[in-house]
């Protein structure tokens, strides 16, 4: 089949205006946040309605066509099939159903975010975690990623407060997990009527199904937010103390380590100080103030408060306004213009293992050379999971450089396969982290999720080559 | 193509996709690109510029046809995505830089190549049948003055009575302004859009010279495009300007502020006030026209959802309507239908193109259009 034959009947189906192959256009979704390569798909077709999803899923199995889905394309590995189709799904947006009483939000996937939590707050609700990339990000995006963000020390990953999917299989078929499978259930609880079918989904990165609707847990707007910040002078200081409170369970909503390289950045003005433990407390007022002093009682241990009000302030400020994070590094790259780039490797680890995987990164680096290839990095964390953190290794580079973003990915694999070896969980992978070395660990796991694939999916149509999984 | 800061916009995009859709915390309204809320593809947004300049550059994508008159459709440099931008990328810089090289390779869309040779022959962008009613309004203008009217070819041929409006004003401020009659030519806005520097610079060094030679100390548009133009693009063109340049509505809030003018009619309308691009995120002027509105008796003034600095472009930006005046129009009506979504009964505005842009959509709305200085001298009742 020609591609001209293709896009006449995606014309079919959604309309001439919602297709297109002009070269100019595939380029313009050729990456998205990430370090890869550009790589045009080879059209991109803008469905309206979940029938027209299911019609084009329908038309790909059949002519064997690969689909990759598109959200925001704020995706930092990778994550799309080469020679595919891209589908997306941002005409697909809105909240579908707000449920007080149950505790939860029903969405379409191409809803951002930003968009959801606005909607949200309006009415005095929240997610749990909300992304660093909110306004573009979108939740089928995040779920099929299992994304993070700087709140899950409360609430965890993305993957933690789904309740429930609408997913789109290969075959065309709508499937609902949770409650909600069955016709008279509403969607109120994810485990349900047998396996957990909705964890397939969450992290897939798309290679089982179309993810069309996300129904996610919702919490009271907290009444009241402080922000305080302790100093210490070593790392493992200041996360002895942060396993402390995470040991016993302290309701924080956001931590953030900071590390030498990051306190200027984000703390102007405290200086000469080894790391920085700024913190969120949310609840009622009374609950956030015995908090409060009780997270000081274990944070003083070993480190002292920062009383500056401007700092604070400035600390508030940073917290608030920490989803807009893509200045940020820039500021590192005044040099070069703030022309920078970031490949940001994000890890799950136990809260105590961040001294070591901070120092095992920096040793890496400097083993590479990379004062060489103009690149800078650091290592920070922040509390992306209850009982851990995310530390992640940012490699910042100069794009205008081919040698400079040849060697940040290079870099970016080797550091992957290290703090893999190490024990560490690398999160969503893409192409960027879908390394051998890596995929080979898996071992039966991979063949689990392999025959999985060649199950749902026989023609292997949605989202190819993602977790090196070969095309049949 | 290449240079140095053209070169650097280009790397300082890190691709966060923010410039499609925002979220306004105050009051939660969307969308800061015009064109990509109405098409949906990525090209549309600002980072599908830079994908497309960037590709262009590093000889991925040349430039044909069909690009050409996608990149002259595509954006309306209504700057929205550009406040917005994280990393302070000067998109209107890359857009016009892209338009510089598809109008070297003379791949210019058809109606702007005429209208671009209308402006170097006539001085103008409107034809021979309007500029017949043009002279009625500014003829006994001397042309000399410190106060100089840049009426504008939008307020001298297709709104004469707006200008007729204008210099009301200015009589009862100031008595006679100076106009510059024949030696008035555009701007140079569209000539600047379309990426046509040699013409643009022609035209600056013209306006400018005509203008010391008229005496004016100080400049006064009614046209918003003009105003910024004459602002903050001839300085970069021409050295050592001896003229400040206000607009009109500057001019009308420091009257009001002097107690030089006074209100005796009542206006009865619910209103709101449409931010032109060129007035506001470019010349950062939100606070005058409000201050009119609220000066005026019987004026009941709401605020549209996207205003100020997030006001939504009304689909007129470098001359839409001229390549694509279904997708100018469908622009026109989002902004339109935000206004009755405030509950206004009326639009005022102080920018002749975004009159002519917003009034079809309004039309069908039954919603009213008023240009501010028009409003301005019937509240002051003059005649």
């Amino acid at each position: 089949m020609q591609i001209a034959d293709v896009k006449k009947i995606l014309v079919n189906i959604v309309g001439e205006e919602n297709v297109s192959d002009e070269y100019f256009e595939r380029i313009c979704y050729s990456r998205g946040w990430s370090a890869e390569e550009p790589f045009p798909p080879l059209m991109i077709v803008k469905p309206q309605s979940k029938e027209q999803i299911c019609e084009i899923v329908r038309i790909a199995s059949r002519f064997r066509l690969p689909i990759s889905v598109y959200g925001g394309n704020s995706e930092l590995v990778g994550s799309h099939a080469r020679w595919s189709i891209a589908l997306d799904i941002t005409g697909l947006k809105g909240i579908t159903n707000l449920d007080e009483q149950s505790m939860t939000v029903t969405a379409l996937a191409g809803t951002t975010w930003e968009e959801l939590l606005y909607e949200l707050h309006r009415r005095g609700w929240t997610t749990g975690p909300r992304l660093h990339s909110a306004p573009s990000a979108t939740l089928g995006g995040s779920v099929a990623l299992c994304s993070n963000g700087p709140n899950g020390a409360k609430y965890g990953l993305v993957g933690h407060q789904v309740i429930g999917l609408e997913v789109i299989l290969p075959s065309g078929e709508i499937v609902k997990t949770g409650s909600a499978a069955h016709r008279c259930c509403k969607q109120f609880v994810r485990y349900a009527w047998g396996s957990d079918l909705t964890g397939l989904f969450i992290g897939s990165h798309g290679i089982f199904g179309i993810i069309t609707e996300v129904t996610l847990n919702i919490y009271p707007l907290p009444e009241a937010e402080v922000v305080v910040g302790y100093e210490y002078e070593s790392i493992e200081s200041a996360v002895k103390a942060l396993y402390e409170i995470q040991r016993r369970r302290r309701p924080i909503e956001m931590v953030r380590v900071q590390v030498p390289e990051t306190i200027e950045l984000s703390w102007p003005g405290v200086n000469g100080k080894s790391a920085l433990l700024p913190l969120v407390i949310t609840g009622t007022r009374e609950e956030v103030e015995i908090w409060k002093r009780q997270i000081a009682q274990l944070c003083l241990k070993e480190g002292r408060e920062i009383t500056n009000a401007e700092i604070v302030e400035k600390a508030i400020d940073y917290w608030k306004n920490f989803s807009y994070s893509a200045p940020d590094y820039r500021k590192w790259a005044k040099e070069w213009e703030g022309c920078s780039m970031q490949i940001a490797l994000c890890n799950a680890i136990p809260t105590l293992e961040f001294p070591k995987v901070y120092h095992a990164f920096h040793n890496l680096c400097q083993k590479e050379e990379i004062d060489k290839y103009k690149i800078k990095v650091y290592c920070g964390a922040f509390t992306s999971l209850p009982n851990g953190l995310n530390a992640t290794g940012c490699i910042i580079y100069d794009e205008r450089e081919i040698s400079s973003w040849v060697k940040a990915k290079e870099l970016a694999r080797k550091a992957t396969v290290l703090l893999t070896e190490m024990g560490h969980t690398p999160q969503y992978m893409g192409r960027l982290k879908s390394i051998p070395e890596v995929i080979s660990g898996l071992g039966s796991y991979m063949e689990l999720m392999k025959a999985l694939k060649k199950t749902i999916d026989p023609n292997n149509i949605l989202n190819p080559g993602q977790f090196l999984i070969p095309e049949y | 193509m290449k240079s140095e800061k053209y070169v650097k916009e280009l790397f300082l995009c890190n691709r966060c996709g923010y410039c499609r859709r925002l979220i306004n915390p105050n009051t939660g309204t969307f969308g800061i690109c015009p064109t990509y809320e109405v098409k949906g593809f990525e090209s549309y947004t600002a980072r599908g510029t830079i994908n497309i300049a960037r590709a262009i550059f590093e000889r991925r994508l040349s430039i044909d046809k069909r690009l050409a008159d996608h990149i002259f459709s595509k954006c309306l440099m209504c700057k929205n995505c550009q406040i917005h931008c994280p990393s302070q990328v000067d998109i209107t810089l890359v857009t016009r830089t892209i338009r510089s090289h598809i109008f070297a390779t003379g791949l210019l869309p058809e109606p702007l190549k005429e209208r671009d040779a209308f402006i170097e022959l006539k001085h103008s962008v409107f034809d021979k049948i309007l500029q017949s009613r043009a002279e009625t309004t500014c003829i006994m203008l001397p042309n000399k003055g410190n106060i100089l009217y840049f009426v504008g070819c939008y307020d001298k041929y297709v709104y004469p009575y707006h200008a007729a409006a204008t210099i009301k004003i200015f009589k009862k401020a100031f008595g006679d302004v100076a106009y510059l009659h024949d030696n008035e030519w555009c701007c140079g806005l569209p000539i600047l859009n379309d990426g046509n520097y040699d013409l643009a610079e022609k035209i600056a060094r013209h306006n400018v010279n005509a203008i010391k030679a008229s005496g004016a100390k100080l400049v006064i548009t009614s046209c918003p495009g003009c105003y910024s133009t004459l602002k903050s693009e001839y300085p970069k063109i021409v050295e050592d300007i001896p003229f400040e340049v206000k607009h009109i509505s500057e001019i009308i809030a420091e009257l009001i502020d002097e107690n030089k003018i006074s209100f005796k009619l009542k206006i009865n309308e619910k209103v709101t006030y449409h931010d032109p691009c060129h007035l506001g995120r470019y010349e950062g002027v939100y606070e005058e026209p409000r201050k009119i509105l609220y000066a005026i008796k019987g004026i009941e003034f709401v605020e549209m959802l996207r205003n100020k600095q997030n006001a939504f472009c009304c689909g007129g930006g470098t001359d839409l309507p001229l390549i694509n005046p279904k997708l100018s129009l469908s622009i026109a009506k989002l902004r339109v239908n935000e206004a009755r979504e405030a509950g206004a009964e009326a639009i005022v505005t102080s920018c002749p193109q975004c009159i002519k842009t917003l009034s079809p959509a309004a039309k069908r709305s039954q919603i009213k259009i008023f240009n501010l200085p028009t409003l301005v001298v019937n509240a002051m009742g003059i005649r």
